[in-house]
């Protein structure tokens, strides 16, 4: 693989520091590959940078933790307050009606909207010239009838797309309870704002559409595994349990509408699925029993609403306190 | 200038050139394939033809979907 030219352009500005690039790492396949292909290809000197909501499965940290050391990468864990993320889910789920604007009406979009402000901000303050993020050019056009196209103004596009993106979730929360009533949560907020200007922030995927069987098969030879218990080909999203837990009992109660099946959908037809993934795609949530047993519910203190949302929809629902 | 903004918007959303006087510049765009992705296609494109950069706080959709609100951002940059 060869570096692209039009990314080559972007980064022509970096100066000498200890590190050109902060990447955005999760231990998932995409994140692990940008290691690769940003120290390998492009041979930038790179640190990976985790952001720790608090709601990473445990399992999540060794593999995680493993892959920057195998390949001689140094990491970096951001903790933020887990008490922010916490009342950051609650709004959305509870204010989710504040959140329909195009790129903020999906919980997991405005999560990692933040993450990535966290590590602008890691990287302002180490004086790392450039974040980069695994943002997909899949992801940046789903949902547009024309996709991006890729020129030298892509990345600058990408870029000033995912500070939209923030503008319209602080426009968004301005109107929420949490912003009126709670001045710590909306001084952290706040305090976000300032320092996603101060670094660029890179998007190589736009330049680089890699099949995914070809960054499984990379990065199985370097020695990547899961972060979750499960075959390296079986493999395909990361371990957040508010996506592994919540996400799929929302969706059950019609409160959020998953992207990911329609684009799947989509692939299928295009050829690009198989028939185990079709399924993912053809789910039909509203037939299945809602969960809210798991404790999660209760730490994101939404479990009385989502009771009494199961109630206005004569559901059936599973809840270990139930009587 | 606004005449300069439609047609750039316009060439961007693929308008047909016979629709360019249908719409007015209080028209919602959106009802011609403005997405937020586009909307800020036509901001880098718009910096560099008027030479300004607009500021993240004007990143909203809201205040870029007609052609009219367009030219207020882009007139509220240039200090006019």
């Amino acid at each position: 693989m060869n570096p692209s030219p039009y990314l080559q352009k972007v980064l022509s500005c970096i100066k000498k520091t200890d590190y050109d690039v902060a990447v955005m790492y999760s231990g998932g396949k995409d994140s692990a590959y940008l290691l690769y292909l940003l120290s390998k290809v492009y041979n930038l000197k790179v640190k990976a940078v985790i952001v720790d909501n608090g709601f990473e499965n445990d399992c999540m940290w060794k593999p995680m933790m493993a892959f920057p050391e195998k390949m001689g990468i140094d990491l970096e864990i951001l903790k933020p307050e887990k008490e922010f993320f916490s009342k950051l889910f609650n709004t959305l789920i509870i204010e989710r009606d504040k959140f329909k604007t195009e790129g903020i009406n999906h919980i997991c979009f405005i999560c990692n909207n933040l993450l990535w402000c966290y590590v602008c901000e890691y990287a302002h303050d180490n004086n790392i010239p450039f974040v980069a993020s695994g943002l997909s050019l899949a992801q940046l056009s789903s949902g547009r009838t024309k996709p991006l196209e890729i020129n030298e103004f892509a990345n600058a596009i990408a870029e000033r797309s995912t500070r939209m993106i923030f503008q319209n979730a602080l426009k968004s929360f301005e109107e929420t309870s949490i912003f009126k009533n709670d001045e710590k949560f909306k001084k952290v907020f706040l305090s976000l704002k300032d320092k996603i200007t101060k670094v660029r922030t890179i998007y190589p995927y736009i330049y680089h559409n890699i099949p995914v069987a070809e960054v499984k098969a990379e990065l199985s030879k370097l020695g990547w595994i899961p972060p979750k218990d499960v075959e390296i080909d079986k493999y395909i999203s990361s371990g957040c349990k508010i996506m592994g837990k919540v996400i799929p009992e929302l969706e059950k109660l019609g409160l959020i509408t998953l992207n990911e099946r329609e684009q799947a959908k989509a692939m299928f037809s295009s050829g690009l699925l198989d028939e185990d993934q079709l399924e993912f795609a053809n789910y039909d949530a509203s037939k299945d029993i809602v969960d809210i047993s798991n404790d999660l519910f209760t730490e994101l203190n939404v479990k009385e609403y989502l009771i009494s949302t199961c109630k206005q929809q004569k559901r059936d629902f599973i809840d270990a306190n139930k009587q | 200038m606004i005449e300069e903004i439609r047609n750039e918007v316009f060439k961007l959303l693929d308008v047909d050139e016979n629709q360019f006087s249908e719409i007015d510049n209080d028209t919602d765009l959106a009802n011609y394939g403005l997405d937020s992705l586009n909307a800020i296609e036509i901001v880098v494109l718009l910096e560099s033809v008027f030479g300004v950069s607009i500021p993240d706080e004007d990143l909203i959709f809201e205040k870029l979907c007609t052609i009219n609100k367009i030219n207020e951002t882009i007139e509220k940059c240039r200090g006019e």
